[in-house]
């Protein structure tokens, strides 16, 4: 047998779901647990209200003359019930409160409504008749009116203070949540571009025929077999280095990538010529580990390897005021086909996220065109920034 | 006499295929040596060669694409360093392969088994292998979306990548691109660009316009009922015609 109040329960189930689906996430889970903390202390919730009550009442019944218990009672539950809800709306609905001139209108015009409502019922249950409430200035009804206005005014500001303090609340906890997501962000960031760059490091085509070539020359007791192994070794050795620290000097950044260069060239033979500028000044700037060889990888497997005739690569570094400028110039195919610029960026996407997450925007990547052909990448460093700590 | 070809873009490779043939197959004739694909496909259509051994990543044409078109009028042996998907599919029998460098133990067999279908009577006819060479091309193709977009700002052209990009605009015949602080245009049309966008980042939001999801700042309802994008770190805003109003709604 179906109780009589189970539409009524259906009922309020339905608005309850209705309402909590219409609430942000957070705001969501905020009443869901403000719930279940009343559900769990029901009873100490039931004694504490029950006692502010006792408590209101016994003020109204001796502090205001003529009252007596009952009109007391009545009167501090309906006070405490109106203020209870007003500020638990407000607070899980401070997003609906604006301040603005309606809101002004609202809460003033319903408060001194109220009143005058309230005044009228006091005159007539009294004198039975409401002649002369609002006869001059100082009638009842004025002095109703004002009431009314403090009251409203009251607990307008009552809201607006609770309203502020909840918005401050939120949004410290907004920046909190919002800091450590973007740090998150920032170590994810740099643990993957490290694994990308490990994987590109023994990269199989590249190790495999440079290991094939090696094997070759040696067969042949050919004198490059030692040359290109030494190659091969400081060329692994740096990018493991890099890969376990911050940071490095653009010397041994400029030696790492002589050494890949000088295997690409004892393997692509007359297709690639390469040459290396480094000023002694610059020697030691810091700078994070395994960038440059990125630009050179790319330009050689993107620019170099799928010209016919191969080309040429130039590395320079300069400062320009208090910024650190390195450059690789190649003069392969380009940018030309859609298919290269789709796939071309994979190690050139790993130095851009590294780059935003150890100098934010300070730092840039930019790639160009290289008449007649081929493509000159730019990487511009700012000087003083201590690498490591992230922006 | 048996003819050949070999294709190797690496010189040290190309000589130790040929010294290595010149051991296990003394008698072959070796009529033409390539360093890529282009002139490989030349030198065997001026040639025409029995067998050709052909490097797989080679500059002009792959050594896949170049046997794409011998198609079944040469005996076709791929060489390799390392190729994932090709050597996978070879070790089925799919296609004669060797390993570089190659060794001649290795060769030896591959030649055993050559000079087998070659000089049996009648000869076999060389395997057709354009269509497991389809196959392995289509594996290798580029990721679908487009990440660096070829523009041009001023007389340079530069190499923008999308997550630069705030918006772009249609402009005529071109297309302007907007970035934090600089303006780019490309000549392809706004339609055709989107193809190549990734769709969950780069939303048409306008005929004319399309925005990168990821700088949008936040969309402002206007009092003339429009909607609007800021966008971070830059002025200019976009409007979003009513058909695309469903993107930004709230839920």
């Amino acid at each position: 047998m179906t109780s009589p109040l189970t539409p009524i329960r259906q009922w309020y189930a339905a608005l309850e779901a209705r309402k909590l689906a219409a609430l942000t996430p957070e705001l969501r889970e905020e009443v869901l647990a403000f719930d279940a903390s009343m559900r769990r202390h029901k009873w100490r919730m039931l004694g504490a209200s029950f006692a502010i009550w006792m408590a209101a009442a016994a003020a109204f019944r001796f502090g205001v003359n003529d009252t007596g218990w009952v009109e007391a009672l009545v009167l501090s539950f309906l006070l405490l019930a109106a203020t209870g809800f007003s500020l638990l709306s407000v607070w899980f609905g401070h997003y609906k409160f604006r301040l603005n001139t309606r809101m002004v209108l609202k809460v003033v015009g319903l408060s001194v409504a109220g009143a005058l409502v309230g005044g009228m019922i006091g005159r007539l249950s009294r004198r039975g008749t409401l002649d002369g409430m609002f006869d001059g200035l100082g009638s009842v009804g004025s002095r109703v009116f004002i009431a009314g206005l403090i009251v409203g005014a009251i607990y307008g500001l009552l809201i607006l203070v609770v309203v502020q303090m909840r918005r401050r609340l939120l949004q410290a906890r907004h920046a909190a949540l919002q800091r450590q997501a973007e740090a998150d962000r920032t170590a994810r960031q740099l643990a993957d571009a490290r694994l990308k760059l490990m994987q590109a490091q023994v990269e199989p085509h590249f190790l495999f025929n440079t290991l094939g070539t090696v094997q070759d020359l040696a067969e042949g007791k050919a004198p490059e077999a030692a040359a290109l192994t030494r190659e091969l070794i400081t060329f692994l050795r740096a990018g493991l280095a890099g890969l376990r620290t911050e940071t490095t000097t653009l010397g041994r950044e400029f030696e790492m990538a002589a050494a890949f260069l000088a295997i690409m060239k004892t393997r692509m033979g007359d297709r690639l010529a390469f040459s290396l500028a480094l000023p002694d000044a610059l020697a030691g700037e810091p700078v994070p580990p395994a960038m440059l060889i990125s630009l050179v990888e790319n330009a050689i497997k993107h620019g170099l390897e799928p010209a016919l005739d191969g080309g040429s690569l130039r590395l320079g570094a300069q400062l320009e005021g208090n910024t650190l400028c390195i450059e690789v110039a190649d003069t392969g195919i380009g940018l030309g086909t859609a298919a290269n610029v789709a796939s071309g960026g994979v190690g050139l996407s790993n130095v851009r996220e590294r780059l935003a997450a150890i100098y934010g925007e300070a730092a840039t990547l930019s790639i160009r065109d290289n008449p007649p052909h081929g493509v000159v990448s730019t990487l511009t460093l700012p000087r003083t920034k201590a690498i490591g700590s992230p922006a | 006499m048996t003819t050949a070809l070999i294709a190797d873009d690496e010189p040290v490779m190309l000589a130790r295929i040929r010294n290595a043939l010149a051991e296990a197959w003394p008698e072959l004739n070796v009529v033409a040596e390539c360093r890529n694909g282009v002139t490989a496909l030349e030198a065997f259509h001026a040639h025409k060669p029995d067998v050709a051994f052909l490097d797989i990543r080679m500059p002009g044409k792959t050594g896949l694409e170049v046997a794409a078109e011998i198609g079944d009028s040469a005996h076709v042996v791929f060489v390799t360093a390392y190729d994932e998907h090709a050597i996978a599919a070879f070790q089925n029998g799919a296609a004669d392969y060797l390993l570089k460098p190659v060794e001649v133990a290795r060769l030896r067999e591959t030649v055993a088994r050559l000079r087998k279908r070659i000089e049996q009577q009648p000869a076999s006819a060389p395997a057709d292998l354009t269509a497991l060479v389809k196959s392995l091309l289509e594996q290798a193709k580029p990721a679908a979306h487009l990440k660096w977009i070829r523009a041009s700002v001023g007389n340079v052209t530069r190499l923008i990548h999308t997550d630069d990009i705030l918006f772009f605009q249609s402009d005529n015949k071109y297309t302007r691109i907007v970035c934090k602080g600089a303006d780019a245009f490309v000549r392809t049309p706004i339609s055709e660009l989107r193809e190549g966008l990734d769709p969950e980042r780069f939303w048409q939001v306008h005929r004319g316009a399309i925005v990168n999801a990821h700088n949008i700042d936040r969309a402002v309802r206007e009092e003339s009922e429009r909607l609007v994008l800021h966008f971070k770190g830059h002025h200019e805003k976009i409007v979003v015609s009513r058909q695309y109003y469903p993107l930004f709604k709230q839920d």
